[in-house]
């Protein structure tokens, strides 16, 4: 068999695909239990009572439903999201043929496909070097392996698709107009919404300024109407006929409710990137300091390498303008408006945006790296630099970035934070024992004083509802005491005072008792803590 | 169904990156991930690549849009089809469905251009 350069590119990509899915999958190789913060749950829950009911459902399932049951504004009871994100987990919950590892294979795969998204698209753009060394470094944007690990998972996948979305429209141009690449890009925007509107708003965001880009400098619109047309129809044709009870709801989310949050408009925000720490309680510092979020999360000066390589690319893509350089200026000009949404007085929640900042970032970092071995004039002395530069990259890359990357998703393996597997124990004795409207009261499971996430999975992995708002305290229909936190943490304190809590069920006979987490049946409950 | 430029030797190499994918989901996931990702691979993306097969495209376009059209598509069929069916009849469904379609296309261009 004979290796051609193709062969050989195709073995780079699986192995640097591989490569990215044992770091990304490494949370769930020595621990089967699942993980994810905020929403996570709740990702898990629909799919997941899909493959275990095997029928579809339009309404939100009751034990989720006091918390997402009214957040479809046109359909008030009915999925909140398009279902199409949780029937693939529910497809991979079949295919795998067990409930937790093959639902977090398909988020690790989901989660990481910018890494293909974005290597298809530089690949053509700007060629081999380019992109295999942007996707390489998005292995470890810890943007991404942060949104992975909090539970976004819709609007990571959702922001796969902008590479593709950019992809097809730069194919159209190129190709004379071909509609074919038009009709593809409706059906990828389509998806978008369907995963997360986010991303079709960031990839409308970068097409439109493209289009203006090109239509300024070619004095010509760069776009058949008819084509366009048809495109628009396409587009509102899928994600209507597939996605009926959202497609409403997205409209008036879009159109109602956001200016009114808009407190103050912040025009310093334009003058700085990144502003808006105090804005967001649910988003942590390091989220917003650049060497953190693009090197690495020990502060050392070298997690700044990325930053000379970045500022060195924009140089060279402002200076070039080429027709493949003017893609990421629009990416990154529509990536900067995004990201300020306030200024314009439309939304808060632009600081949202700066999720898939890695994905703009990571290819002009690698442009500006390769550009800097065209400066010698001296053929022999361009290739050493560029091949010296390629190693420094990957060494840094790895050195830096990937030790930081490989830190935090090996240390989720053990994180006190993820269920244990003496509470899906009881989660699936939960789910088998008891009735379906059961209301259940949890004390003592790590989080049970403000029903953080722990609670939440909880819920979802026993198909039960579990009190998540004090309200709720009164319809309490089971009382579950857990002990196991507090055994593991080996905090006395914490020990002592479920004790003290259980000492008022001393006359009851638990319906569970085991690996130290015990069930009352009551009617109403005591707030515990 | 015969796929544009895989001759015996591109088949060959395709298999030893499809077994190399297997070990390599096996060694990290166990028999899940094996199951999850090759079950992926033939469920999801195959027919979609069929499809896209019949399309004037580049072949790393088709690998692409096929994978990329394979995760938005094939759940919204499966989905609607499980409030008629059972879901994993759906998922069976979808799948016959769109390898049918493939053929279809296949066929029908063929004849468009006779």
């Amino acid at each position: 068999m004979k290796i051609s350069l193709k062969k050989i590119e195709l073995i780079s990509v699986a192995v640097l695909y591989i490569a990215a899915l044992y770091l990304w999958t490494l949370p769930i190789q020595k621990n089967s239990m699942p993980f994810g913060d905020v929403d996570a749950s709740s990702h898990f829950a629909v799919g997941d009572y899909i493959s275990a009911n095997d029928r579809s459902i339009a309404k939100v399932p009751y034990y989720i439903f006091s918390r997402y049951g009214g957040q479809n504004a046109a359909f008030p009871g009915y999925l909140w999201y398009a279902p199409q994100y949780w029937t693939n987990l529910g497809i991979s919950q079949v295919l795998g043929g067990g409930r937790i590892i093959p639902f977090f294979i398909m988020i690790a795969i989901f989660s990481s496909l910018t890494i293909l998204s974005a290597y298809f698209l530089m690949r053509r753009l700007f060629g081999f070097w380019p992109a295999f060394l942007s996707s390489f470094l998005l292995i470890f944007s810890t943007r991404d392996y942060m949104v992975y690990l909090w539970g976004q998972w819709p609007q990571a996948l959702s922001f796969a698709f902008t590479p593709i979305a950019l992809y097809c429209f730069y194919q159209y141009y190129k190709e004379g107009m071909k509609p074919i690449y038009l009709y593809f890009l409706a059906l990828f925007l389509s998806a978008q919404f369907f995963f997360h509107p986010q991303g079709l708003i960031a990839s409308a965001g970068a097409l439109i300024a493209l289009s203006l880009i090109l239509l300024v400098r070619d004095k010509k619109i760069p776009f058949s109407f008819k084509h366009l047309l048809i495109s628009v129809i396409l587009f509102l044709l899928i994600s209507a006929a597939f996605a009926p009870f959202n497609f409403g709801s997205f409209f008036i989310e879009l159109t109602t409710g956001q200016p009114e949050q808009v407190k103050s408009y912040q025009l310093d925000k334009l003058f700085r990137w990144y502003q808006g720490i105090k804005n967001d309680p649910g988003l942590p510092d390091f989220y917003f300091k650049y060497n953190n979020s693009h090197g690495s999360l020990n502060n050392s000066l070298l997690s700044w390498w990325t930053l000379p390589f970045l500022l060195a690319g924009i140089l060279v893509l402002a200076i070039r303008r080429k027709d493949e350089d003017f893609v990421l200026l629009s990416w990154l000009i529509s990536f900067y408006f995004l990201t300020r949404l306030t200024v314009f007085g439309y939304g808060a929640r632009d600081i949202r945006m700066f999720a898939y900042e890695a994905h703009v970032f990571y290819p002009i970092i690698a442009i500006g790296l390769v550009s800097l071995s065209s400066i010698p004039k001296q053929a022999v002395l361009k290739k050493y630099l560029k091949y010296g530069l390629i190693a420094l990259f990957i060494v840094l890359a790895v050195s830096v970035n990937g030790k930081s990357a490989y830190d935090v998703l090996k240390s989720q393996q053990n994180s006190i934070g993820r269920i244990n597997p003496w509470q899906y124990e009881t989660a699936e004795w939960l789910k088998s024992n008891t009735d379906e409207m059961s209301d259940i009261y949890d004390c003592g499971t790590l989080g049970f004083q403000n029903y953080a996430a722990k609670i939440k999975w909880f819920g979802v992995l026993s198909q039960r509802h579990f009190v998540v708002e004090d309200k709720e305290i009164s319809s309490t229909d089971y009382v579950l005491v857990d002990y196991t936190d507090a055994l593991l943490l080996k905090n006395q304190d914490y020990a002592n005072f479920l004790q003290n809590y259980e000492a008022s069920f001393q006359n009851s006979t638990p319906v569970y008792n085991k690996n130290n987490v015990r069930l009352y049946k009551t009617n109403g409950a005591v707030k515990c803590g | 169904m015969r796929l544009e430029g895989l001759n015996s030797e591109n088949s060959m190499f395709i298999g030893i990156l499809l077994a190399v994918a297997a070990i390599s989901s096996f060694a990290m996931l166990g028999f899940a991930g094996v199951r999850t990702a090759l079950g992926f691979a033939a469920l999801m993306f195959l027919p979609f690549y069929l499809i896209l097969n019949n399309l004037d495209l580049q072949n790393g376009e088709k690998a692409m849009f096929a994978l990329f059209s394979s995760i938005a598509l094939f759940p919204s069929f499966a989905y609607w089809l499980g409030f008629i069916v059972p879901f994993k009849a759906a998922m069976a469904i979808t799948f016959i469905v769109l390898v049918i379609l493939a053929y279809a296309v296949k066929k029908w261009l063929k004849k468009r251009s006779t």
